[in-house]
């Protein structure tokens, strides 16, 4: 089945990072939130809705992290170095890995050692993972308690996975 | 620029090394890095991380550099919570320890040292990005949030 773009601008779910479903001509509930749908827009199938609201998540993510270049040296009114485009696009391969997956960021924005930090959080825990400027990356898994566990990342599409996995062990466990 | 209380100027003073434990020690945080439970670690760093003692500073005293710092945050954290010594790989001792920097305009201005082996390190590159991070991730769970963003208080004294 095709995926199906559904415009549902106009709604302001309460859920928006889980606002993902099949619905049918009608109107439907997705999750508790309701959208009226015509029989136009699927052709009497069933499809699966990509709602407007969590793409609009994910754009305001990327935004957020494209932003980040226009930084200038000392942004921070000390001495930091704005983030390198190597580090934003290591960030933005990361972001995407995160947000196809459903793992929204809790919080993106630049570090003061020169580069990105992108933070997950679950209660008390954190994974924060940092995307240097030339290029390291390092992941750090904390409850703020205990001693954090660091550790050094490679880029790539397997090691993103390798990573989200870790993270999702973590966070959840 | 705000004007700069007669307090915090140096007026010829001489360096003042002694720091109690109790002592705090004010960083002023950028609004985006700020957060009601605390800071992350992308707000602090290491070597020779800038910062205001509060023996001759109060917190709101960290916003006056620049009137675009206004809406700025400032945290602080005690001398004695500074994550200190931490042993990396085993063998290398790591010490960190406050300085005072005073400036013209600045008494204050203190910064926070990194020491490998009792050997002073100037360079960010010459710090393990891992040690760099357990001693961030530590340090900031000891903040304490002074001013909030967009919350600098008026009171010059």
């Amino acid at each position: 089945m095709e995926p199906f773009m559904v415009s549902l601008t106009a709604i302001k779910p309460q859920r928006p990072s889980v606002l993902v479903g099949r619905v049918t001509a009608g109107s439907e509930s997705v999750l508790g939130a309701r959208y009226n749908t015509t029989a136009a827009q699927h052709s009497g199938l069933g499809c699966l809705v990509v709602v407007q609201a969590m793409n609009n998540q994910a754009n305001a993510w990327q935004q957020k992290l494209e932003k980040l270049i226009k930084l200038e040296q000392g942004w921070d009114s000390y001495d930091a170095d704005p983030p390198s485009s190597l580090a934003v696009n290591n960030a933005r391969g990361f972001l995407s890995h995160l947000i196809s997956h459903r793992q929204e960021p809790t919080r993106l924005a630049p570090s003061v050692v020169g580069g990105v930090g992108i933070t997950r959080r679950q209660g008390d825990r954190k994974v924060y993972v940092e995307f240097y400027n030339d290029g390291g990356i390092l992941a750090l898994f904390s409850d703020g308690v205990s001693e954090p566990d660091v550790k050094l990342v490679t880029v790539g599409y397997q090691q993103f996975n390798g990573l989200l996995a870790e993270m999702r062990a973590y966070l959840d466990g | 620029m705000a004007e700069i209380p007669e307090e915090l100027k140096r007026n010829s003073r001489p360096k003042d090394e002694i720091f109690a434990p109790d002592e705090y020690l004010f960083r002023r945080v950028e609004p985006d890095l700020w957060r009601e439970s605390g800071v992350d670690i992308d707000a602090v760093m290491l070597p020779n991380m800038s910062v205001y003692r509060q023996k001759y500073s109060l917190p709101e005293w960290a916003l006056l550099e620049s009137d675009q710092l206004a809406d700025w945050a400032v945290v602080g954290f005690k001398v004695r919570d500074l994550p200190s010594p931490l042993m990396h790989l085993g063998v290398q001792l790591h010490t960190f320890e406050p300085r005072h920097i005073p400036l013209d305009e600045n008494y204050a201005h203190s910064e926070v040292w990194a020491f490998r082996d009792g050997v002073h390190i100037h360079a960010k590159r010459d710090i393990d990005r891992i040690l760099h991070a357990r001693w961030r991730e530590r340090l900031v769970t000891q903040l304490r949030t002074f001013v909030r963003p967009k919350e600098r208080p008026t009171s010059r004294s």
